[in-house]
């Protein structure tokens, strides 16, 4: 199973987000979230989620910007 | 802590987060517990005692985890509990709608060798969910006790301390780990069991394939353990070698791998035909081919009608209180002080007329945060994006940009970090390209002005208006990017997970509405307070000047001002109030309100009668309250309770509007504003995510795009009469 993940993730352009990679690989949502974790937690992917400094430098909200936090924007990649 | 009672057997709960393990806790223990801190760690433990049948057991409530990987504090806690203290047995506790992940822990329970029984919580939501659970088959499977419970309704805990208590058992299956893993295993468990831990010599032997360092640490004893540790490192080498990955990476795979055949074996759904759910029903209505499309855009016409005129009695009574009540007791207390004049300028005309004059419309943002916040709640928006994909794939477009889209509603920052959830590059860059074209909840106040100075009997069907205008011109935006700048790129598939339908709770809607309100208002007291301040200044400069038209400010906006002539609004308090709008669109009123309400002259004081003043901001809102519930009560078919349009009232700042504007040159100039470049914070995300060229093409494009519909809006508004 992970490392039929890690494979996808070689073989994606990018990061890819849970849902998609869910659907990809036909696994429940809940149970890929655990393996991902465990992935990130061996240091063989990364969790991105939050904003970018430099996109919203004028904004004040430091990070916890509400729409952001209300898309499902964490993605993982390879480490 | 001591955790052991005497005599009496321990168990211990262990779980998922939020998998109900501390409510079975609570009501196997009730008020017999102790609650403390695990030894030299900040993380909390709570201990009790049960009763089953005259026995008496300690219960443990070991923190929550996924795993037992001890990657985090909790999981080391749990996992060095259970192999130091040695329970009598281990209930996990695993959560019944959840089963696939929550099973991870449970198997690697087993794997500690503790005597262990399964409680599948949460039972009666699982069933209304349509799961079935072999619980039998689960039961031969896993080789241990499985008893289904509901822990909030305390049903099936006495099974399950009884279980717990007679039949657990410490020789339950075990995953099959593959030759060369087994074979390492089987050589490593004999030395284990004589040298290192007798209890669990098959955990520790995969622990020490994995390199587990509190396990090497124990190798460290004796010389045999040394070479003990030394062989198990030689064969995950060898084994690496041949799986081209590390043993700790293959034995959670194959452990995954057998939780998922597990969990593949033993749960199905039961839900038929015969058996839809709500969700199914609704959404054979709303995600409906034909009646999808009619349907969203008249829930968003809906949000929109509701914003305009449910909030517009509470902006007429915030600008009663800014612009009269509270400028005027400023400008009362400075001359009482025999304050400098241009102090009493710069706190009437520049902070209260700047600030005030966005704050006056806080309340048709929480309206619109509030509607949004139930579509969002309910589940609604998710099949939004998804109505929206056949349309956008009928266009040739990416069914899935229209997510990052809809997120750039409230602010396009965010909508343009979200196409990083998109596949390729091709795909986040022209939707990207696209996003800034979606009306940010900061361009509102603009268009709620400016429809209720100019168009009053249809203010709502404009600023609507508006927002669908935004939608189709980053549609044609697409496809004319997709025929030229990116031409040749392939459709990928959109997968979009549908969420249950469910009733959006009060305390959640208000609590989102706030958080998106909040921002608004903490740039007021920041950014706009700061715009205000310097547009007052530069109107003020150079000290002296007689005519606003002569002041830097002025005077720079003046040079500019002849290109929006055709356009209707070709003077240089419009282009000075759009240049600011760069910063933060909120500032191109608060530059308005400045330059409008605000003038050389200092504020001539008026007598104060605060007693008065108090009972009309009292009244005021009352009045307020009344008419806005009248308004959102008219909403429903037949039903007339309001005269009036029910959109915003006259503010002083539409008073000034309609002096200073023809309601042709109001149309251009409100499309110009949905359009032209984005504030810095947009250019910045432009930047960090495509690169600067594609940012400065994005600004280019949109203020190019924003001229040529501001003619065509103002030539067809003059046509129109």
């Amino acid at each position: 199973m992970l490392r039929q993940i890690l494979r996808t993730f070689r073989e994606a352009p990018g990061p890819i987000s849970l849902p998609l990679l869910a659907a990809q690989l036909d696994i429940e949502p809940s149970a890929l979230d655990g393996m991902l974790l465990e992935l990130v937690a061996m240091g063989r992917l990364t969790r991105t989620e939050g904003i970018e400094p430099v996109a919203c430098a004028a904004c004040g909200t430091e990070g916890n910007c509400p729409y952001l936090l209300s898309t499902d924007l964490v993605c993982y990649a390879l480490a | 802590m001591a955790v052991r009672a005497g005599a009496q057997p321990l168990v211990v709960l262990a779980g998922n987060p939020n998998a109900g393990k501390s409510t079975i806790f609570n009501a196997l223990t009730g008020a017999r517990q102790h609650v403390g801190n695990w030894p030299g760690k900040t993380v909390a433990v709570s201990s009790g005692t049960a009763h089953w049948n005259g026995t008496s057991v300690t219960l443990v409530d070991l923190p929550g985890t996924y795993s037992l990987s001890a990657h985090s504090l909790e999981e080391t806690i749990a996992r060095d509990f259970i192999l130091e203290e040695h329970p009598d047995v281990a209930i996990v506790v695993a959560d019944a709608t959840n089963l696939e992940r929550n099973l991870y822990l449970a198997v690697q329970i087993l794997e500690l060798g503790a005597p262990t029984t399964l409680a599948l919580n949460m039972m009666d939501a699982a069933e209304a969910d349509g799961t079935i659970i072999d619980v039998d088959l689960l039961q031969r499977l896993l080789g241990i006790p499985v008893t289904p419970t509901v822990g909030s309704k305390r049903r099936g805990l006495e099974d399950l301390l009884q279980q717990a208590i007679e039949q657990a058992t410490p020789q339950p299956r075990t995953v099959d780990y593959g030759q060369e893993l087994e074979q390492a295993i089987a050589a490593l468990q004999p030395e284990i069991a004589r040298l290192i831990d007798p209890r669990a010599p098959r955990y520790t032997a995969l622990k020490l394939l994995e390199g587990d360092p509190r396990i090497e640490a124990l190798c460290d004893q004796s010389p045999a353990a040394v070479a003990l540790r030394d062989e198990a490192r030689a064969a995950a080498q060898r084994i690496g070698t041949i799986y081209g990955d590390d043993v700790e990476l293959l034995i959670a795979d194959r452990r995954y791998g057998y939780v998922h055949g597990l969990a593949h074996q033993v749960v199905t759904n039961s839900r038929s035909a015969q058996q839809r759910s709500t969700t199914d029903r609704i959404d054979d209505l709303v995600a409906h081919r034909a009646l999808g499309l009619p349907i969203f855009f008249g829930l968003m016409a809906l949000v929109f009608v509701l914003t305009a005129n449910a909030s517009a009695p509470f902006v007429t009574w915030i600008d009663l209180v800014v612009n009269q009540v509270l400028a005027g007791w400023v400008t009362a207390v400075l001359t009482a002080v025999s304050a400098p004049a241009w102090l009493l300028s710069l706190l009437v005309d520049g902070v209260l007329a700047g600030v005030g004059g966005v704050m006056v419309f806080l309340p048709v943002l929480l309206v619109l945060y509030f509607c949004l916040a139930v579509l969002e709640d309910s589940g609604y928006m998710a099949r939004a994006a998804f109505v929206m994909d056949r349309l956008m794939h009928l266009l040739g477009l990416h069914g899935k940009s229209f997510i990052p889209l809809v997120v750039g509603f409230g602010c396009n920052v965010p909508g343009i970090l979200a196409t990083r959830t998109l596949e390729n590059r091709r795909d986040r860059l022209l939707t990207g390209l696209m996003v800034p074209l979606m009306s940010c909840a900061a361009r509102l106040p603009i268009y709620v002005i400016f429809a209720a100075a100019f168009f009053p009997g249809n203010a709502a069907l404009v600023v609507f208006g508006l927002y669908v205008l935004g939608i189709a011109l980053a549609v044609l935006s697409g496809l004319l990017f997709r025929r030229t700048l990116f031409a040749g790129t392939a459709d990928s598939l959109f997968v979009l997970e549908l969420p249950p339908y469910r009733m959006p709770a009060l305390h959640g809607l208000v609590t989102h509405m706030w958080r998106h309100s909040e921002e608004f208002v903490r740039k007021a007291a920041t950014l706009i307070l700061l715009a205000s301040i310097v547009v007052w200044a530069l109107l003020n400069l150079p000290v002296g000047v007689d005519d606003t038209a002569d002041s830097l400010f002025g005077r720079a906006a003046g040079v500019v001002a002849p290109l929006f002539a055709p356009l209707g609004f070709g003077n240089w308090e419009a282009t000075g109030s759009l240049a600011t709008g760069l910063v933060a669109k909120e500032v191109v009123i608060s530059s308005m309100s400045v330059i409008y309400l605000g003038d050389n002259e200092a504020p001539e004081p008026q007598p104060v009668d605060v007693a008065a003043d108090l009972r009309a901001v009292v009244v005021g809102f009352g009045e307020a309250v009344l008419e806005s519930v009248k308004v959102v009560i008219s909403i429903l078919p037949g039903v007339d309770l309001v005269s009036h349009d029910g959109a915003a009232g006259d503010t002083s700042l539409s008073i000034a509007l309609q002096q200073n504007f023809s309601p042709a040159s109001a149309a251009a100039f409100l499309v110009f504003v949905l359009i032209y470049a984005p504030c810095i914070a947009t250019v910045g995300a432009l930047k960090s995510e495509y690169g600067g060229r594609w940012a400065a093409f994005s600004i280019f494009y949109l203020t190019a795009l924003a001229w040529i519909a501001g003619l065509v809006a103002y030539r067809l508004a003059l046509w129109l009469g």
